[in-house]
Formats: structure tokens, C-alpha cells, sequence
């Protein structure tokens, strides 16, 4: 009685990996569908701590309109994908919960949208230098805190669909718009009477972490984490059928 | 030799160690009523009993490595407790290892590794289990197995840098269901159900068009799969597992409960197409419904992880609503004044139960007198 359930779990394990090596295999057959290239702005180092020898990296996107109440996409964009803003009238936003959904999100890299929110923050943190009793006593600070256009990522969140085709066919530049899995999480906001205000966003893009394997962990194995300074390397990525991306080059500045 | 016919009767070593605390009891009650002079053997016949009590204690314990005494349940105890902290230690070593010379290794070798190591984990699993009756250390070993197969399918899931997926939860829930059925281990029956219920969760949430990792946005998924839980404990066979119902019952209730009690508060979280408060109105007199029949059910049934969780919940339900009504506008003494009269009335109602339970279970006694 006991071996057939060892058998059965020994099965388990093999069938298992293999649905998911077979998954691998697929992605990768092929030509990659997308290959961009990207710095440490946009893909930073996963601190590891001591007992672990791997080398991963994190895809980095700037998440900026969250902390100024603005949404990262239309109404319009939002419904596009699925999401159902129709509520009855009496009904505050807050008392209503929307199912976070999975959708294809277009990055732009480096491209108009980080230029306006670069601008955006130059103009905010000069203002708020001039409006400072003491100008000189310390470092401008714009509306996004920490974040910092010359070292903050230049992946931007403009556009979600559910239609991968659709989307590569309206954003075929390869070298300025990435095309990811992601969730998108929307919201109602404002009170019962009132036009409610639909507001969504990128919550998390899958997979965020990248692995980077052997030979091209030897080359960032020497370097720490590190925050808010220039790039010291650069990674070409490509994405294989599943939206899976894989490590194909990293060189350093 | 003396004849025992009711040992092929006992399938398990549930019923054995049972048996055994009957046994004490017997003698216990036995050298009372002796000395209340209530019954007196002869010492024949006081020998003639021992000798028996003694040939079967000794054969239980022979054939199930029963505890025959106080101390050693108590050292029964705690090799459980050392059996799964051994195991959840050897698994942080084994994981811990591996990460630290993870970098040094081809992509190739890696999954080599993450494969083998659950397969090798199995096989000891099985060689230790057929040595041993009191299944410690296949206890250990399977909690090593059933880890490592977690760690398998989340490592290969980043090395390849694949988005992660509901499917695993499916994988280690039927593994550990495997372990769990295939030597009797209520721990991995534990970490089966869970698994299932999330898997469970999880489609539910896909179907209604979210992303599946919401569960925890929609608590009526994980409620579902509890009710499923409670069902399985009824109507699944145990006759080869007579300890498992319990562990259905008490994950069932616990995820049926809890659900019920965010709903209670946060009724924006709902499929149901009905305002917030309608929602947390019905989910209120659910939870409180619920918590009162699961209490009822183990008083009934002598379910002891019903009963108890049923009336922690039906106190946090209590507190949770009164907190939710009183706690801005009433002066704080006056608040902790009323919770200290509920639990007062609820100990006198949980006495009132109780008294009844125990007549219940002395129907000779009442008859009697």
C-alpha cells in the first residue's frame, strides 16, 4: 500500500517538472519575440545576503502618479481589460472592491512619458527650493521623495491590453516599448452622488525577478547592491513566447 | 499464552494507545472500588486479571509501540515535537546549503538537484517507515520531502524566471496528500488541505476574472473551500485513517470562520451583488450561526477542535461587533465593564453545556439514581 502511494508521489515530481522544463523549452523556442536592452537604473541587483552565491536582478518600473492621486491609465484603458466601474449611485468609492486582474502592460524605456514626469519633478523641486526659508540648507526634494530622474528607472507604465497583437502591433519598437505580464489594480474613488473617479495601475509586473545564471553571474558577482548612483552595467534581455525573459548578454560601464 | 481476540480488531495505533488508557482507567477504578469495598476479588482472581491486563499492554505495546505509561507520553511528546522541529531545522540546512553554493553550479546541475533531492527524500521516507512503528523519523523525513518539493518548484520557477502559478499549489497538495495517506502523517495532511483549499481559491478567483493570487481580496473563495473541507470529513471513508477527520474538521472550520469574520468587517470584499453593509449584516449572523453550531456539533459529537474553535470564534465575533458598535462613544471603563459581564454570562452558558455533556455521557448513572 505504501509504495503505490511512493510511486505516486515520485511521478508527482517528475511529471511535474517536466510540464514545467517542457514550459521553459516552449518559451525559448525560437527566435525571442522581444529583446531590449536595459541598465542597472531599470534592472538593479537583488541583495542576496551572505549564505546565498546567486545573482539576481529586479525589473524596476517607475510607479510615479500613485503618491499624487493621478492613475497610470484611462478609464477607458482600464475597461479595456476588463474592469467593471459601473456601481449604483448612492455607493461611496471606497465600499467597492475591484478584483485585481491579469493583463499585458506596455513599458516605454526612456521615452516621453519619463521625459514629462523628469520635467514634472525638476519644476516641482525648484519650487519647492524657492518656497524654502533657507534654500541653500538642503537638497531639493520634488513630489516623488527618494526617486531621482537621473538614477531612478526609465521603464514607465503607458498602456495595458489583453490582446498581446494587438498591443505589439500599436508599439512595434522593440527598443523603446517592452510588453509584460502584469496585475493591474483599479479603484473608485470619491464620494456617493459624485461621478466616481476610476483610477488603476501596474501592482505588480510577472516576473519581476530575473535569475542570471552562469557565465554572466561571474560578472556582477563583484558588485554590491547599490542605490541612486550611475549605472554600472548593462543587460540585454529577451522574452520567449510565455512573456518569460532570460538573461542573452551583460557588460559592464 | 493468553488468548486476545480483540487485538485483530484494533487496525491502528489510535485505538491501540485507547485501549491502552482504558486499561489504566479500569485498574484505577478497579483498586477504588476496592477500597470502597464496593467490589472485592480474591487474589486469584485480582492475579488472574492483572496477568491478562499486563500479556495485553505488553502485546500493544509490542505491536504498536503504544505508551503504556505517564512518562512515556510524555517522552512521546516530546519526540513529536523534536521529530517536526528536526525536520523543519534539516530542511533550513539543506536549503541553506544549497543556496550557498547555488551560484557555483550549471542551470543543468541546479534542476538536476531540485529534482532529485524530493525523489531521494521520498525513498528514505519509505526505507525509514518500514523500520520503524512509532513513524518519528519517517515523520521527519517526509516533512523534509514535502519541503523539498516546495523548494523544487519555487527555485525552478525563478531560475527560468517564470511567472508564478496556481498549478503549484495543485502539485503539493496531491504530494502531500500522498505522504499524508501513505503513512498516516496528520502534519502533512495539514499542509495538503491548505495547499488544495489555496489551489481551490485560487481557480475560483481566475474564473471570476482576477488575477489569482487575489484570494485574499474575495474571502468567500477560501470560504468555499473550507465548506468543501467539512463535507470531505463527513463523507470521505476514515476506516484506515481514524485520525484524519479531525484535522478536515478543524481546517475546514478555521477557514470557513475566518472568512466569515473578514466579511463580517470588510463587506466591500464580496462576489454577492449587494451593498457593503447588506453584505457585512449577513455575514455577521453567519459568523455568529456558524460559530454557534460548530460549537453545538462538537458538543454533540465530541468533536474537542470543533467545539473549542467554535467558541473562540463566537468570542471574537462578540468582541469584534461589540468593539465595531461601542468602542468610539462609550466611556472605556464602561466598554471593558460589559466584556467583562458577557464573558461572565457566556462562562455560565459554556457551564450550562457542559453539564449536559456530561449527563449525556452518563446515561447509567442517571438511571441508576
Amino acid at each position: 500500500m505504501k509504495r503505490s502511494w511512493l510511486i505516486l508521489a515520485i511521478l508527482l515530481v517528475l511529471v511535474t517538472n517536466a510540464i514545467a522544463l517542457v514550459g521553459v523549452w516552449r518559451n525559448r523556442a525560437g527566435a525571442p519575440v522581444e529583446t531590449i536592452e536595459l541598465t542597472e537604473r531599470e534592472l538593479p541587483l537583488q541583495s542576496m545576503g551572505q549564505d546565498n552565491s546567486g545573482v539576481g536582478l529586479l525589473l524596476a518600473w517607475t510607479r510615479t502618479p500613485i503618491r499624487n492621486q493621478e492613475t497610470e491609465f484611462t478609464r477607458a484603458q482600464l475597461e479595456g481589460i476588463g474592469f467593471d466601474f459601473r456601481i449604483p449611485a448612492e455607493t461611496p468609492g471606497k465600499d467597492v472592491s475591484l478584483l485585481p486582474r491579469a493583463a499585458f502592460a506596455v513599458l516605454e524605456y526612456d521615452g516621453k512619458a519619463y521625459q514629462q514626469w523628469a520635467e514634472r519633478w525638476s519644476a516641482e523641486a525648484l519650487a519647492k527650493k524657492q518656497e524654502s526659508p533657507n534654500p541653500g540648507s538642503q537638497a531639493p526634494r520634488g513630489m516623488y521623495d527618494s526617486d531621482d530622474p537621473q538614477t531612478t528607472s526609465r521603464l514607465f507604465p503607458i498602456d495595458i491590453g489583453n490582446n498581446l497583437m494587438e498591443l505589439r502591433s500599436r508599439y512595434p519598437d522593440q527598443s523603446k516599448y517592452l510588453i509584460v505580464s502584469a496585475v493591474i489594480r483599479a479603484r473608485i474613488e470619491g464620494p456617493a452622488g459624485a461621478p466616481p473617479r476610476c483610477t488603476g495601475y501596474v501592482q505588480q509586473i510577472l516576473p519581476f525577478y530575473i535569475n542570471v545564471p552562469l557565465p554572466y553571474s561571474r560578472i556582477l558577482a563583484q558588485l554590491k547592491p547599490q542605490a541612486g548612483k550611475a549605472p554600472r552595467y548593462s543587460v540585454i534581455l529577451s522574452y520567449g513566447h510565455n512573456l518569460e525573459p532570460w538573461v542573452t548578454s551583460i557588460r559592464l560601464h | 499464552m493468553i488468548e486476545l481476540p480483540q487485538m485483530t480488531e484494533i487496525s491502528g495505533k489510535k485505538e491501540a494507545q485507547e485501549r491502552v488508557d482504558r486499561i489504566h482507567a479500569f485498574r484505577r477504578e478497579l483498586d477504588q472500588l476496592a477500597r470502597e469495598k464496593v467490589l472485592l476479588l480474591s487474589a486469584e482472581e485480582r492475579a488472574r486479571v492483572d496477568a491478562h491486563l499486563d500479556a495485553t499492554l505488553a502485546e500493544l505495546a509490542a505491536r504498536f509501540d503504544v505508551d503504556i505509561s505517564d512518562s512515556q507520553k510524555q517522552f512521546s511528546l516530546a519526540m513529536r515535537i523534536a521529530s517536526a522541529l528536526g525536520g523543519l531545522a534539516l530542511c533550513a540546512a539543506v536549503f541553506l546549503f544549497f543556496f550557498r553554493y547555488w551560484g557555483l553550479l550549471g542551470t543543468s546541475v541546479q534542476v538536476g538537484i531540485l529534482v532529485a533531492i524530493p525523489i531521494l527524500a521520498l525513498i528514505a521516507t519509505e526505507l525509514v517507515s518500514r523500520k520503524e512503528k512509532t513513524f518519528y523519523y519517517t515523520s521527519l523525513l517526509a516533512i523534509i520531502a514535502f519541503v523539498s518539493f516546495v523548494m523544487n518548484l519555487s527555485v525552478l520557477g525563478s531560475i527560468f524566471n517564470m511567472a508564478p502559478s496556481p498549478a503549484a499549489f495543485l502539485a503539493w497538495g496531491l504530494f502531500a496528500l500522498f505522504l499524508a495517506y501513505g503513512y498516516r502523517l496528520k502534519l502533512q495532511l495539514a499542509a495538503a488541505l491548505v495547499c488544495l483549499v489555496i489551489y481551490g481559491a485560487a481557480l475560483i478567483i481566475l474564473a471570476a476574472g482576477g488575477s489569482w493570487d487575489a484570494i485574499m481580496d474575495r474571502p468567500e473563495s477560501l470560504l468555499i473551500g473550507g465548506l468543501a473541507l467539512l463535507a470531505a470529513a463527513f463523507v470521505l471513508p476514515h476506516s484506515r485513517h481514524t485520525g484524519f477527520p479531525i484535522v478536515y474538521r478543524f481546517f475546514g472550520l478555521a477557514f470557513v470562520l475566518l472568512a466569515l469574520l473578514i466579511l463580517a468587517n470588510e463587506g466591500q470584499m464580496t462576489f454577492l451583488p449587494l451593498a457593503k453593509k447588506t453584505v457585512q449584516g449577513i455575514y455577521q449572523i453567519g459568523g455568529f450561526v456558524a460559530a454557534a453550531a460548530a460549537t453545538w456539533m462538537g458538543v454533540r459529537k465530541r468533536y474537542p477542535e470543533s467545539m473549542n474553535l467554535g467558541a473562540a470564534f463566537f468570542a471574537i465575533y462578540l468582541f469584534n461587533r461589540l468593539f465595531v458598535w461601542w468602542w468610539d462613544w462609550m466611556p472605556k471603563y464602561v466598554f471593558f465593564l460589559i466584556i467583562g459581564g458577557i464573558a461572565l454570562a457566556l462562562l455560565a452558558i459554556f457551564r450550562k453545556i457542559r453539564i449536559k455533556a456530561v449527563r449525556a455521557d452518563a446515561p447509567l448513572t442517571e438511571e441508576a439514581a
